[in-house]
């Protein structure tokens, strides 16, 4: 009979989901064949067979054999229990994991050996107060020394991992191949249903010799004991496996995403949890790897061995990734490893051991008495309690004696003053919330009417409302934990960023410029006596970002010795055809309309100055520069370059449209991520303190942290997260081969993200640093500079700091004696640079010198004349000594030619040229007359 | 190749010299090379007067084949360009052939550094140069030059106009007719109405022109309007969805 066949219906969205799978497969092949490794180890059979030819050994209680031993492998805290010990070569050595399967990775060939312990080295009753472990641990050191001392090619060996329950050896030989030793007993020693999860193996009399206590359960400990039982399914399984490309790929991709995002899983682990799916059907050889991959992720959080607080960790990076766009799949596998620093917005040290009465009983049996894995998980519990809904991951782990606190933190409630509790009336919860929060916690009425018990944080300012969840660490580690030395491993921004005029980062500051301009810009846009009406006006100036170094002060009467700057401002007339046809009439017609704005502002008993290029206008204690941009101008400019140069049409449109285009994004970028101008301040004090303030624009640093921000799947919350992850950025961005694109509110066009998709095929067309973002397609405003000389610097010196990150503050600064070859000290000038206020008429005041800076104007026109032959570092906050790093020398002769006659002096009759450093060394006093002090020649060939 | 000779130019006698390479450019005009900033225009022109007359100055960041010479600019506020403290060259042109030779000929038996600071013309330097530029200009003055400037501008543009339509109205000599931007306003009545007669039969033509053959072209060219206007307003929507969400409420 003939069937017809049923027509499937196939809809788009399964033929997507089939696509978008079938994206992703090629994706993890391609990784696959970039991680792909093999081992070629004669050496497998060497130490196989040497193992099982060690010799057994003679009964022995288990305190003589500690007793014996010049290093023994017990911790301090571990009870040496009762029972005898005898060592028994290994039943059976299996080769395991990557190499037994083919899935090893190329940079990490480690061989795992699966060693049998017989049954003749334990007794019956041997997994109950972790006598197993005990004995575990001697034989591992047993086979340690046999391999160090007699194996000749054995270099050296070791115990790794931070759990003494499941230590593994490890055996580094001298050719530097590595095996990793993993015990395992057969499933006949014990009995598993004695080692469920629900039942207690370690009775708290006998390991603690302190009294008598309530035994609970020790699921921990319990399913490391389980984890050990070799079943013959899962040796089985390796063949399955090493007969698989998809499964080999998934084994091979799964550790390598384990390593980077360090978790405690094993190659092993993972191949348990492979042989599962395995068995149970739901993954065959044939499965796609996409598929293997998912299922095994999924499983991932499940594994018994791990404790509470891994099970949490790897469960977020599971789901993470899980919910990971397909575009952003392969970067979770080639992005560079991030430290805790970087990866985290806020992390603790605590040095002092915690006091052992604290940790529970519970907490200490699971760990066989481990003080700090007991103290770690108690940390962990309490601060998830403390933190609620602040913090969307905490990660708690040790690291010898110390114990390190990660969080990640959330945004929206991160900074609320006040925790709620129960009603005044719940009184069973309310014992419950004293007896956490202790005097912290109060019965407070609220505006909508309840009464309920709430814990107040102090929040005057904002420094004050970022650091609450520093507060609630320091308060509820002391009172839960004992432990009052939490420190905070962040940048003291309080110090960095502060100065003599503002308290703190200086937030306070900032509200009140941008108050000051706002209330500016409503009074110019209602002006009515100038012909044409502003139609928009965008401040250009970092202040009104809050992303300017030292945030700005209020002038005042008194001469502080500080420039008073001015924050520029552009605005645009409404449209109008009347505009001349001549850049010179624009010239003066502009002026014209500023000296009409002046006069009504006038009126109004607002202070302004007319220049012929701008207007300033001072405001509430701040000076604002304005300035207008007129179309044509730019137009007219670009028809005629040569007799404009330098000020060319592109370089207007750059200062007047584009960056007003760009700035205004980037404010409304920090307004949405609170950490982000701290950040930009960061990276700006960084370069700052390198001497780099002229040669790196501080647009450029906004732009290069909002990519940052814009790009990150979690943006930080703390400006150190923040600033760590920018030196990462900075450390590993290949200018050379990649742009940053800043797709704010994903303006730029699909055929621009297609053309820069083959970037390396217009190099040419952009600058060194190519920051391509809406209104900067071209990457227009990083023209100038940094050019490729500095970006290389500032790699450099991204990679320096990030080693040295223990030393924060070392970070901030450098020595200009040890790289420059002359220094030029300059004048302090108070006087010249404020000038006298004027007092003017109705109360309104104009400091007598606005916007002057002189050493800064100093270097920019050394630059201008001299930036070919030298580099002069600057920094804005020390702007008194200026390094000058000399790039040519004075002593070598070459032909003269017309490209090469600047700052030349012949030598000889050959119309052979040197340098004439003298006169350059002239000039630098010259062109600062008045400024400059003196001129240190440290070490320079004139 | 040309022959150079050495320029020697010092602020004062404290300071070393530069050395700068001179050359005749052409027949008449002289080429300096490598000017440092404080050595000015005004400065070069009135280190070489002692020399010969100079007729013309004229400085570029980069040497070219034809020098520029720019049309002065009297203004004492308004600026064509920034001032740069970049090494620049300088051209100088003499009434004569022979001048200029004068002029080389005692550049390179010149023992003396050109001593800068001893010319009338020196320039402020450094913190006086900076602190010049700081200073608000007279606003009356200011105002003056701005009404001044533009006025003449206006009555030169006024003349330039009135020129342009006459030559547009006016065939020349040999009957031509210059099309200049003012062409476009007819010369009579009649021409403007045959003009307009033109426009209007131009758009009748375009709308007589039968775009599809068959009803099904212009149903496909409605479905195909529609469709895109259909994309374009779920575009809109997510962009505006997008912008909604991310929008972020910040009071002060």
């Amino acid at each position: 009979m003939q069937v017809k066949k049923k027509r499937k219906v196939v809809s788009d969205d399964v033929l997507l989901s089939y696509s978008r799978d079938s994206y992703l497969e090629e994706q993890l092949n391609q990784l696959y064949s970039s991680i792909d490794g093999t081992c070629t180890s004669s050496s497998v059979e060497t130490v196989t067979s040497f193992l099982k030819s060690l010799k057994a050994t003679k009964k022995k209680s288990i305190a003589e054999v500690v007793a014996g031993k010049k290093k023994s492998p017990f911790p301090d805290w571990l009870t040496v229990p009762n029972g005898v010990f005898k060592f028994a070569p290994p039943e059976r050595v299996e080769l395991a994991g990557g190499m037994a399967c083919g899935s090893l990775v190329k940079s990490r060939s480690e061989v795992d050996l699966l060693v049998l312990i017989p049954d003749s080295v334990f007794q019956e009753k041997d997994y109950i107060n972790a006598r197993y472990s005990c004995k575990r641990l001697l034989y591992l050191n047993h086979l340690s020394l046999k391999l160090s001392k007699t194996l000749d090619i054995v270099k050296r060996c070791s115990l790794v991992g931070d759990d003494v329950l499941c230590q593994t050896l490890k055996v580094t030989l001298n050719t530097g191949e590595v095996f990793h030793l993993i015990p395992v007993i057969s499933e006949s020693v014990f009995k598993v249903s004695q080692l469920e999860a629900d039942k207690n193996c370690i009775r708290p009399a006998k390991v603690f010799s302190s009294g008598s206590c309530t035994e609970v359960s020790t699921p921990h400990y319990n399913s490391t004991v389980v984890s050990d039982i070799l079943s013959e399914k899962i040796l089985s399984f390796f063949p399955v496996v090493a007969g698989s490309t998809n499964l080999q790929k998934a084994h091979a991709l799964l550790k390598v995403w384990c390593r980077r995002k360090g978790l405690v899983i094993t190659s092993h682990d993972l191949l348990v949890l492979m042989e599962g799916f395995y068995s149970a059907g739901v993954i065959t050889q044939d499965t796609p790897l996409l598929t293997v991959l998912k299922q095994i992720w999924g499983a991932l959080p499940g594994l018994k061995r791990l404790d509470e607080n891994q099970k949490a960790e790897t469960d977020l990076h599971t789901r993470d990734i899980l919910n990971a766009k397909e575009s952003n799949l392969a970067a979770v596998f080639t992005e560079p490893i991030l430290s805790p620093l970087q990866q985290y917005d806020v992390v603790y040290t605590i040095s002092s051991p915690v006091p052992t009465e604290r940790i529970p009983l519970e907490d200490r049996l699971q760990f066989v008495g481990d003080p700090v894995a007991g103290a770690v998980t108690l940390i962990h519990r309490t601060l998830t309690a403390a933190y609620t809904d602040r913090v969307h991951r905490v990660k708690v782990w040790s690291e010898g004696e110390r114990i390190r606190i990660a969080l990640i933190i959330n945004k929206a409630n991160s900074t609320r003053q006040i925790d709620k509790g129960p009603p005044a009336d719940d009184r069973e919860g309310g014992v419950q919330f004293r007896a956490f929060w202790g005097d912290k916690s109060d019965v407070r009425r609220f505006q909508d009417g309840s009464i309920v018990l709430a814990v107040l944080w102090s929040g005057e300012t904002a420094g004050d409302r970022r650091s609450i969840v520093n507060q609630i660490t320091g308060y509820v580690l002391e009172r839960h934990v004992g432990v009052s030395d939490v420190e905070e491993m962040s940048i003291d921004t309080s110090s960095l960023l502060s100065a003599s005029w503002y308290k703190g980062e200086g937030d306070e500051q900032a509200h009140k410029i941008k108050s000051a301009f706002a209330d500016l810009s409503k009074i110019l846009r209602s002006l009515n006596q100038v012909p044409l009406s502003i139609t928009s006006l965008i401040a250009t100036s970092p202040a009104l970002r809050h992303t300017q170094l030292y945030p700005e002060q209020q002038y005042s009467n008194t001469v502080t010795g500080r420039p008073v700057r001015v924050h520029e401002i552009v605005g645009k007339f409404e449209a109008s055809g009347k505009w001349p046809e001549d850049v010179r009439a624009i010239l003066r017609l502009r002026t014209a309309f500023y000296l009409a704005i002046k006069e009504e502002l006038k009126s109004l008993h607002i202070t302004a100055k007319v220049n012929p290029d701008y207007l300033d206008i001072a405001r509430d204690g701040f000076i604002f520069r304005l300035r207008f941009f007129v179309q044509k101008e730019a137009k007219l400019r670009d028809s005629n370059i040569s007799f404009w140069q330098p000020s060319t049409g592109e370089e207007l449109r750059c200062q007047m449209e584009r960056t007003p285009y760009v700035t205004a994004h980037l404010g409304s970028l920090c307004s949405e991520h609170p950490a982000m101008p701290l950040t930009a301040r960061l990276l700006k004090r960084w370069i700052s303190g390198h001497h780099l303030s002229l040669r790196v624009p501080e647009l450029f640093c906004e732009m290069v942290t909002a990519y940052l921000f814009l790009t990150s799947e979690h943006p930080p919350l703390t400006s150190t997260a923040g600033f760590f992850r920018l030196l990462c950025l900075l450390a590993s961005h290949d200018w050379q081969l990649y742009p940053l694109v800043l797709n704010f509110r994903e303006e730029l066009s699909a055929e621009l993200l297609t053309k820069l998709d083959n970037f390396i095929t217009d190099r040419k067309q952009y600058p060194s640093a190519a920051i391509v973002c809406p209104g900067n397609e071209g990457s227009e405003l990083t023209v100038a500079s940094p050019d490729k000389r500095t970006l290389g610097l500032l790699t450099r010196l991204a990679e320096q700091s990030l080693k040295h990150t223990g030393e924060m503050g070392e970070i901030f600064q450098s020595d200009l004696r040890s790289s420059c070859n002359a220094l030029i000290h300059l004048k302090s000038l108070t006087k010249e640079v404020t000038g006298s206020v004027r007092h003017h008429s109705k109360g309104s005041y104009f400091p007598g010198s606005v916007g002057f800076d002189p050493p800064a104007r100093y270097v920019s026109d050394l630059t201008a004349a001299y930036g070919e032959m030298f580099s002069f570092l600057y920094s804005e906050g020390n702007p008194e000594v200026v390094g000058v790093v000399c790039r040519v020398s004075g002593v070598e002769e070459s032909k003269f030619t017309v490209n090469k006659s600047q700052l030349r002096c012949p030598v000889g009759e050959e119309m052979m040229v040197k340098y004439n450093l003298d006169a350059a060394l002239s000039d630098f006093t010259l062109l600062g007359k008045g400024l400059v002090k003196s001129v240190e020649v440290l070490k320079m060939d004139v | 190749m040309r022959q150079y000779s050495w320029l020697k130019v010092s602020w004062n006698a404290n300071y070393a010299p530069h050395h700068l390479p001179c050359s005749a450019h052409d027949e008449t005009t002289l080429l300096i090379l490598g000017c440092p900033s404080y050595f000015t225009d005004c400065c070069v022109k009135e280190a070489m007067s002692t020399y010969s007359d100079v007729v013309n100055i004229s400085s570029q960041a980069k040497p070219s084949q034809i020098p520029k010479f720019h049309p002065p600019n009297p203004s004492q506020f308004f600026r064509d360009s920034a001032d740069s403290t970049e090494f620049r060259v300088v051209y100088v042109n003499f009434n004569s052939a022979s001048a200029l030779q004068g002029v080389l000929s005692s550049i390179s038996v010149m023992a003396k550094p050109v001593f800068v600071s001893e010319l009338k013309s020196k320039p402020l330097l450094g913190l006086k140069r900076w602190q010049s530029e700081q200073q608000y200009p007279d606003e009356a003055q200011l105002r003056a030059e701005c009404e001044q400037y533009m006025a003449e501008f206006n009555s030169r543009e006024k003349l330039k106009l009135q020129h342009e339509k006459e030559m547009a109205e006016n065939p020349d000599e040999d009957g031509w007719v210059m099309v200049t931007k003012s062409s476009k306003v007819c010369a009579t009545a009649e021409q403007a109405e045959e003009r307009k007669r033109q426009y209007d039969e131009k758009l009748e033509k375009k709308k007589k022109e039968i775009l599809h053959l068959y009803s099904f072209q212009d149903r496909e060219k409605r479905k195909q309007s529609l469709v895109e206007l259909k994309r374009k307003f779920q575009e809109d929507k997510d962009k505006i969805s997008k912008m909604k969400a991310a929008r972020v409420f910040r009071p002060l």
